[in-house]
């Protein structure tokens, strides 16, 4: 399970201080060094540049965004703040991401507290066809959600809950149940299983045993999953744009979207960009601090052993 | 009836119980959209019928053989689907290998890394459109600068371009996923079988071909299973980057299928098409599971 | 009055694996049982069973008269020490030690009162009570294991192999501690181990468990002496019996160029299996007596220098299968390759050679 190793490892100043070896080498290690570090810096960029880019604009006056040739380094008078405060103050764009968060940490609970005890079960009680139900599950986390909307859309309509957050909740719940399930039914078989015997003998009943021993001791696990599930739910787009159609209660991602229906300008890619900014710093966030587990969630739910 | 006298009975309801409520929420949200569509596709239910439900058999079905808008949209996805995962296994290869290696820094990298799978497609969609701008955009800048064009390409309203400017973009998105995958399982190859095939006398690259991606194999096919089935239901990415066009170009079956619902209000055609993809994907993921099986590959991970 | 039975214990995997055959043991209070045998033997099996842990296939577990098949672990009021120690990582060394009293809503007070007692009992420093397990060393974690069994006051202790994590010089204290604790508790204690020296030093009685049969239930005393069969024979004894296949002429049976006597049997058999410890092997010297003494000669070819004794390896004459070994002490000398060994012959054991069982 040990996915991503400590930066810095004897190897590291190796690796590091080979390139700035003085003198002409032959060594194919330098060789290997220049590749290496033009790969890392290709990496960076590619990954960085359409982030930067956003970024850049979000900050760029009007005329700045639409001059030519473009503008890398703009002057001080070419940069401005207007495309945010636009954001906030001509558009709802605060309830969007009071939506998405609301709607995203709601769904993220419900769905481990759902899938938790249902990975549990499939882990190490004697569930006759579990096998088949682990097979289904992981079948389910193939399914594009345009196959379910319109199933889902007569639902919504039947029971009123258009402009609805539990449009939102239930659905995103759902979705993100298969891979809860998945990674949290690895972890629990990790777990010694002495521990449970030791909890059965103490007197504890399989859901105390849950609650006051494993889920405690799963915590790690619980918040990779977690994390994974919240990013998912923030990012959802199909649902979020077909179930909902009041503008004050879309999530990010469809505001977003929709932002240059309503602009004043005829292409409003600075508060496009603004937007962008908002909209996924808080997942920019998540990355930074757990990419680790997010590493670990992922390759946990995909493939195991 | 069940006996409720044995621990084992006991643990065996106990567990249910705990299932329950999630297989539940599987089943609501997952299995009745698709029973439903299966349904819903033997009826004519749009605004010809006033969106009442009239029995018609097999009829959607029939439509959508001589549909050629369904066809352009199914090429389409089969293009995009295509071109994605082959230039995201050799991306997502070489930053696989790259971030395997020791070099200083490699964490901040890895997190580097991961951001574009993190982001949402749908506000990246737009950053994408704005940076394939045919006027203002800084690829046709870049271009521009190197001299490589004189005039300023049209990205987005040329069908071909447009394609290519969604693929650029949804490779840019998903590479990091199968980086991530990829990596989980070059770290799970022992430095030994390596440094003992370097003593044989093998180039790194033999040994790459030899040892790394004949190991790799079950990490590919379930990355490159994963991605297809996102890839080919893909929807947020081209309905705001591209909203299907220019002229149909970029319009995937999971758009058509949208649009034929919340547009047309065709229900009943739209559940035809649901059903369509449906079983495509579920042919697709079961060759797919055949090869897994074949190969001796645990999916669900029962045997570590 | 709590003991503890079992009755006719079957357990099966499936169709093909059987693990425990018609196990019928009695454990009164007081009594130290352990169950001995090489891995897979079915003894953890077993004390799953007694603990509920897994159901029997046929068979019943009691406690005190009463079948307890149908209760949970929970409900059996059993404590097990596990191999493992199994302590909640999360919970302080306090809360593990009184979570089962917690669990069943004991009255606080009361559950203070007997946690000062344990710790009083075990000599546990009161300062480790607020750690979490984690930062606890090996010695310290099983102390709080046991603690955790004690602070019950069940009706029966079931031990899993509580000394193999411990290193070896603290194995030795901890089990002159186990006996002395166990021995005030006046209950059933059923004891799980593949160490032959524990068994030995902590029980009252041992149960020899070998393919999911009950090779012989006896006092140490007993199992060691007067070994049921050919198995119990061999796995309890360090250095291991020496196990010889002889022919029989008359009533002696032939190793070599020497001649064993038999002792009395109904009817002698054609092959047999005798069996002599190697401790129980001397150098013969001029001074032993020639009355009641076997005496075999051979030439050595291996030495074993244990420092305290010298186990010497020696070919029978006259065979060229037949090995002896013995243990001697280690100051003792002898001349050449070729020496003469002696034993009593109460130490020669005599087991079929179809059957295996002890036949005198």
């Amino acid at each position: 399970m040990a996915i991503a190793q400590p930066q810095s490892q004897p190897h590291d100043t190796r690796e590091k201080s080979t390139p700035s070896k003085p003198g002409p080498s032959k060594q194919p290690i330098n060789i290997r060094a220049i590749v290496l570090w033009v790969a890392v810096v290709l990496t960076v960029v590619f990954c960085l540049a359409p982030v930067f880019w956003q970024l850049l604009t979000s900050f760029k006056t009007n005329d700045a965004i639409a001059s030519v040739p473009t503008v890398y380094f703009p002057s001080p008078d070419q940069l401005t703040l207007s495309h945010y405060t636009e954001l906030f103050a001509r558009r709802p764009f605060l309830f969007y991401i009071l939506n998405s968060t609301f709607v995203a940490i709601v769904s993220t609970l419900l769905c481990l507290a759902l899938g938790a005890p249902a990975a549990y079960a499939l882990a190490r009680l004697p569930i006759k066809g579990g096998g088949i139900l682990l097979l289904v599950v992981l079948f389910v986390t193939l399914f594009p959600y345009v196959l379910l909307f319109l199933g889902l859309l007569e639902v919504v309509r039947a029971v009123g809950l258009a402009n609805n957050y539990l449009a939102l909740i239930v659905p995103y719940t759902a979705i993100n149940l298969p891979l809860t399930i998945l990674v949290m039914r690895s972890f629990f078989q990790q777990l010694p299983k002495d521990l449970e015997d030791s909890a059965k003998m103490d007197g504890y009943n399989t859901l105390q045993m849950l609650w006051y021993v494993l889920l405690p001791m799963t915590l790690p696990a619980l918040v990779t999953t977690g994390i994974l599930a919240f990013i998912f739910s923030w990012n959802e787009f199909i649902f979020a744009l077909t179930f909902i159609t009041r503008d004050v209660m879309r999530t990010i991602p469809v505001g977003t979207a929709q932002l240059g229906s309503a602009s004043v300008f005829e292409i409003p890619y600075g508060p496009y960009a603004a937007a962008t900014v908002v909209g996924t710093l808080p997942l920019v966030a998540l990355v930074l601090i757990f990419q680790r587990r997010i590493v670990q969630g992922l390759t946990a739910g995909a493939v195991k052993g | 009836m069940m006996n409720l006298e044995s621990p084992r009975q006991r643990e065996r309801v106990t567990g249910w119980l705990l299932l329950v409520p999630a297989l539940v929420l599987l089943v609501a949200v997952f299995a009745y959209p698709i029973g439903r569509a299966f349904w819903l596709s033997l009826f004519t239910e749009n605004l010809g019928t006033q969106l009442e439900p009239v029995f018609s058999g097999l009829a959607n079905y029939g439509r959508l053989i001589g549909d050629g808008r369904f066809w352009q949209s199914l090429w389409n996805t089969t293009v995009f689907t295509t071109v994605c995962l082959a230039l995201e296994l050799v991306l997502g290869m070489g930053i696989a290998l790259v971030l395997n290696q020791a070099f200083f820094g490699r964490g901040a990298v890895r997190t580097i890394a991961l951001l574009p799978w993190a982001l949402p497609t749908a506000v990246m969609a737009l950053a994408w459109r704005w940076i394939f701008n045919d006027q203002y955009g800084v690829v046709n800048d870049i271009l521009r600068r190197l001299s490589l064009i004189g005039t300023d390409i049209t990205w987005l309203g040329d069908p071909t371009r447009a394609m290519m400017a969604l693929i650029v973009a949804d490779v840019w998105k998903t590479t990091p996923f199968i980086a991530v995958i990829l990596l989980a399982g070059l770290q799970s190859i022992s430095r030994d079988l390596y440094e003992a095939h370097s003593l044989e006398g093998a180039s790194p690259l033999q040994s790459f071909w030899a040892i790394t991606l004949p190991l790799l194999t079950p990490q590919i096919m379930i990355a490159l299973l994963f991605r297809f089935a996102q890839s080919f239901g893909i929807f947020d990415l081209p309905r705001v980057m591209t909203g299907g066009g220019p002229a149909g170009a970029t319009e995937m079956v999971s758009l058509y299928i949208y649009d034929t619902v919340m547009r047309y209000l065709d229900f009943g055609y739209g559940s035809a098409l649901v059903v369509v993809t449906f079983l495509l994907l579920v042919v697709v993921v079961a060759i797919a599971a055949i090869i897994l099986t074949r190969a001796g590959i645990d999916v669900a991970g029962d045997n570590r | 009055m709590a003991k503890l039975e079992l009755k006719n214990i079957r357990k099966t995997y499936g169709t093909s694996t059987t693990v425990l055959r018609d196990i019928t043991v009695d454990v009164d209070d007081g009594e130290f049982l352990t169950f001995i045998g090489p891995s897979g033997c079915g003894k953890s099996t077993t004390l799953r069973l007694i603990a509920g842990l897994d159901q029997p296939t046929e068979g019943d577990v009691a406690i005190g008269g009463r079948s307890i098949n149908h209760l949970s672990p929970g409900d059996r009021n059993i404590a097990m020490v596990f191999q493992s120690y199994a302590l909640y990582p999360h919970m302080t060394v306090a809360e593990n030690i009184t979570s089962s009293l917690r669990i069943r809503k004991t009255p606080p007070a009361e559950i203070e009162d007997r946690m000062k007692n344990v710790i009083a009992k075990l000599d546990l420093n009161p300062a480790l009570l607020d750690r979490k397990p984690g930062q606890l060393s090996g010695g310290q974690r099983q102390r709080v294991a046991v603690a955790r069994a004690l602070v019950r006051n069940p009706e029966v202790f079931l031990l899993d192999e509580p000394l193999s994590n411990l290193d070896a010089l603290l194995r030795e204290q901890v089990r002159a501690e186990l006996k002395q604790i166990f021995k005030t508790q006046n209950k059933p204690v059923v004891y799980v181990t593949h160490d032959q020296v524990e068994a030995m030093t902590l029980s009252t009685r041992i149960g020899l468990l070998y393919e999911g049969v009950l090779q012989q239930l006896d006092t140490p005393y007993q199992i060691y002496n007067h070994p049921a069969n050919q198995f119990v024979a061999s796995f309890m004894g360090s250095p291991q019996m020496n196990l010889l296949r002889l022919n029989c002429q008359g009533n002696s049976a032939v190793l070599g160029d020497f001649k064993l006597r038999l002792p009395d049997l109904p009817t002698a058999p054609p092959d047999i299996v005798v069996g002599i410890r190697p401790e129980d092997v001397r150098l013969a010297t001029a001074d032993l007596p020639a009355d009641g003494t076997q005496t075999v000669g051979g030439t050595v070819f291996l030495v074993e220098d244990l420092g305290k004794e010298k186990l010497i390896s020696v070919r029978v004459a006259g065979s060229s299968r037949h090995t002896l070994r013995a243990l001697i002490p280690a100051e003792q000398q002898w001349q050449g390759e070729t020496v003469s060994l002696a034993f009593p012959f109460e130490a020669m054991h005599w087991f079929d050679v179809e059957t295996g069982d002890r036949l005198h």
